[in-house]
This record gives structure tokens, sequence and C-alpha cells, in this order.
């Protein structure tokens, strides 16, 4: 709800103008549906709602749906909106497998239950179909989460506020090998909203930088959610990410080497490489020997979840990806903004389906 | 009651829900039997997983349960040190893998691998099915060991 305010405070718009509100179908539908937003809230023109997809890429999907109704005419100006409360809740994150019928009864009894399980199968096929050591990508993985905690530490919004070595990382908890402690998300209350509208009302009503979205892609693979940790023929790959990020750069006129950062849907330091590998910004297996070998390197042409991301800001399930990257792109983003950072990917999320999208600062394409 | 409650209080009288009925049981039935079926579509003749009341290769509807050799491959897998639940403090570290069935080309089985020293599991290598309660479950289930030859 305050995100919320905040975001239409933000816009300098007149709540008269919103005229739609999407969501994600997954979570917001039972934590804040719509109808709670409408009680609590006035939006006297809403015309279009929706509810897309599940958490993350829900909220992608979203932000697409958005960026196509405000271009059609279709609607004036779109409220996007997602929130979690995975971090008080009892049931946390793992409440969901109860609900498959798949997972009751062929992967519960065996304890494979909870997320970091399935992304350890991907992270050791990973090493495994590129011939990588584990000592190769456990080093790559925690060049991810220590780089992400230092961007973390000068956000100022962060969950984790202590600095985090490469030393602590490797001497971390093993939560499912190889995957350790800091490869996990964190699990968290928050919530964030945006606005999306045309140019030229953005520019009439805010003092802020404009920010454009010029291309969201959407992909997927047909397999049910519950298939895709476990049947996924192309596992460690990921398909859905692939053909999100082609679509997404073939919209926005672009390559995966014009991008000055990026945020990416980071439930575990695994699927920060494999996200990276299929958006095209590295080749498939390459991640793991760059961010080993060079890390520093490579995070320092393509810093990556400039906010300390899911591992060290907050699991937003990304909708703290999105507003972390109109922050930089604005200028706005305090002690870790980037020295005038022009374009960004935001990804979201690795599973059957994803979104992709590019972000420019107005004006700078 | 369902089974999975059943899991948790132990109890052996199982009530199957109608989904639970024709898409879990007959597994569940067959283990206890030391034998692993699997669900074979009728026209295109091809397994799939997880059960599906439509074949997702061809979408003829309705399957059979087919007896399946056990001799499997494993895929990828991973140590769990950390109890995700109270039940399993008991049980950590476990194996939980999947494996690729020789028989059932394009199926993975979610189970624990047992009866192998975990630095000695090493992608692709042979295994075979074994019967026995998983980690998590009163029933007899499918779990996997090292195939004989390998063992020797």
């Amino acid at each position: 709800m305050e995100a919320i305010l905040r975001a239409i405070a933000d816009s300098g718009l007149d709540p008269s103008v919103i005229d739609g509100v999407f969501t994600d179908a997954q979570v917001m539908p039972y934590l804040f549906p719509v109808d709670k937003l409408e009680g609590s809230i006035s939006l006297p023109n809403l015309e279009q709602i929706g509810c897309f997809s599940v958490a993350g890429t829900g909220t992608g999907y979203a932000t697409l749906q958005a960026a196509e109704a405000v271009r059609t005419g279709r609607c004036r100006a779109v409220l996007v909106y997602f929130g979690v409360d995975w971090g008080s809740n009892s049931g946390g994150p793992y409440a969901f497998h109860d609900r498959y019928l798949s997972k009751r009864h062929f992967e519960r009894p065996y304890g494979f239950y909870g997320q970091p399980l399935y992304y350890a199968n991907y992270a050791r096929r990973y090493a495994h179909k590129y011939g990588h050591s584990l000592e190769t990508l456990s080093a790559a993985l925690g060049t991810v989460a220590v780089h992400q905690r230092s961007m973390a530490l000068k956000n100022g919004n962060a969950q984790k506020t202590t600095p985090l070595t490469k030393d602590d990382y490797a001497q971390s908890r093993m939560i499912a090998d190889p995957l350790r402690l800091f490869d996990c998300c964190l699990i968290s209350d928050g919530a964030g909203a945006f606005i999306v509208t045309d140019a030229s009302r953005a520019q009439d009503h805010s003092d802020h930088p404009l920010v454009q979205i010029l291309g969201v892609g959407y992909g997927r693979q047909p397999l049910t959610e519950e298939n895709f940790f476990t049947q996924n023929p192309d596992l460690p790959g990921m398909p859905a990410a692939r053909s999100s990020a082609r679509r997404a750069f073939e919209q926005a006129g672009l390559k995966p080497e014009d991008l000055d950062f990026a945020e990416i849907y980071d439930c575990f330091t695994i699927s920060v490489l494999i996200q990276l590998e299929e958006l095209g910004v590295c080749r498939p297996g390459e991640a793991a020997s760059l961010l080993a070998a060079d890390g520093g390197d490579f995070l320092e042409k393509l810093p990556v979840n400039t906010h300390g991301g899911f591992l060290s800001q907050a699991y937003l399930l990304g909708i703290n990806h999105i507003t972390e990257a109109v922050r930089q792109l604005r200028g706005t983003a305090g002690s870790g903004q980037l020295p005038n950072p022009e374009l960004c990917a935001v990804t979201m999320s690795p599973s059957r389906d994803h979104t992709t999208m590019i972000l420019a600062k107005g004006g700078a394409r | 009651m369902t089974v999975s409650d059943a899991a948790h209080s132990d109890k052996t009288e199982t009530v199957w829900s109608r989904d639970e009925e024709r898409l879990v049981r007959p597994f569940y039935d067959a283990a206890r039997r030391a034998q692993l079926v699997l669900p074979k579509c009728p026209d295109c003749g091809r397994y799939h997983w997880y059960p599906s009341p439509v074949c997702p290769h061809c979408q003829a509807p309705g399957w059979d349960w087919r007896p399946v050799a056990s001799e499997a491959t494993l895929f990828t897998w991973t140590v769990v040190n950390h109890a995700f639940n109270e039940s399993l403090r008991g049980a950590v570290p476990f194996v939980t893998a999947l494996v690729e069935l020789a028989a059932a080309p394009g199926v993975r089985l979610v189970t624990n691998i047992v009866d192998c020293d975990v630095g000695a599991l090493r992608a692709g290598m042979p295994l075979v099915a074994d019967f026995r309660k998983p980690v998590w479950s009163a029933h007899v289930l499918p779990v996997f060991k090292p195939a004989p030859a390998e063992r020797d």
C-alpha cells in the first residue's frame, strides 16, 4: 500500500489518470488483490486490471502488458505493483510445495523439498556439462555473492548490513551442495510499485529524468511449473530466458554488449550465471570461468544487481530489481550510483517462463 | 487422509483422493511389490513424467501404467545438509538426485541415492532401483543404488 502511494506520488500523476492495474497472478491474488487495493485508494477511472503468471515472471509480464497497453492507447497510465510476506508468513516460500500433487508424492518423500535443492541440481549439472570443477564453480558463485553484498552495503536500504569476504563465503555452511548459505536469497517482507505511462505525460508531470521501456520479451517452455526443476530437457539451460532475452533485445534494437548494467533474478547465485549466458552476455558455460578467474573485471564492465539483489538486499521477487534499475537510470541510486549508466536489462525469473526488459535513460537512445 | 498425512502420522492406512487414486497410487502400489511402473501413452508409446491425464507428447487422453526396468544413470544430485523441515532433522545429510531411466527416455525420477559413498557419486554412473522407505515417507518407494558392476 505504502509502495503504491509512493509510486503514485513519485509519478506526479493524479490517481484519476491511472486506468490500469497489473500485477502477478501467484502471490498478489491472495496477499493484496486488486479489489483490496481499490477498496483502499480511489482509482475512479480504472478500466483494465490483470494478473499474470507466477510471482517474478508475473511482475515482468505485467510490465510487458503495461507497456503494450500504453503504446496502443488502451491505457493512459498503468500501476504495476508487487509485494510479498514470505519473511513473516509461516509457510514462507516452501508453502507452495504441498499444492502440487507431484511434489507431494514424488518429490517430498525423498526430501526433495526447498528451492536450494532445485538450484543445487542445476548448479552441479551446469558444472558437469561445461567441465568446470566444483572449485571453479564455487569461486564463481562466491564472486557473485561477495559482489552483491558490497553493492547492498552501498544501497543503504538492504537487509544485509555487514561485509562479506571470499573467505566468509568459502567457510559458510553448506546448505545443499554445491550451494552454501550465501548462495541463497534472503527471505523478506516488502513491496514495490511503479507507473508506466507515455513519455509526454511522464515528462509533463514529473521532474525525474525519463526512464524508457525499450523492449520487454516473454519466453516460455512447454512444461508445468512443477516439472521445470526436474524434467526440463535442457537442464541446466533455461530456454525461456534465452527466448525472452532475444525478443527483448530485438524489440529494443540492441545487443547484450550495449548494456551498462543488469539486474538479474538472483534467487540463487547459480541462476545469475545461467541467465547471464542465456541473455547472451557471455557464451554458454563461460560465466563460471569469467567470474571465477577475474570476477572483478567482468563485474566492473557489467555491474550486476546494483542494490544487492535478493542475496543481500531483499527477496522481493524482482520488483526491487525494476525499481533499482529506474533509480540507477535516473541517477538517484545514492552511494550505490553507477557513473552515468544509460542502458539496463532486468530479468525475471529463472523458471519455465521468463521476462527480460530493456530499460534506458530517456533521450539516451 | 492423504498419503502425505500418513507419512507424518506413520499410519499405514491410506485414503487416496480421486486424482491420487489414478495419478499416484499405482506407482506406490507397484513399489510395495518392488516394481517400478510409469505412465505410458497407448497412442504414441512414449513414457511421461509426472503423471498427466493427457499425454504431453501427443495429447492422447489416458495412459497405461507399465513396468519399467530400473537401470538408470545419475543425472545430477545434491547432498542435503540443511533440514528444510522439522521431519528431516534426523535424516540430514542425505542425497537427493535426478536419475534418467534407460527404458524410459525423457523421464527423470527424483530419488534418494543409497548404499554409496557421496565421494563416489559421478554424473552418468549406472544405478539400479531398490525398494525402501525414502527419507521422508512411511511408504516403500523406489530409491537408487549403484549398479552391481559399479559396486565390485
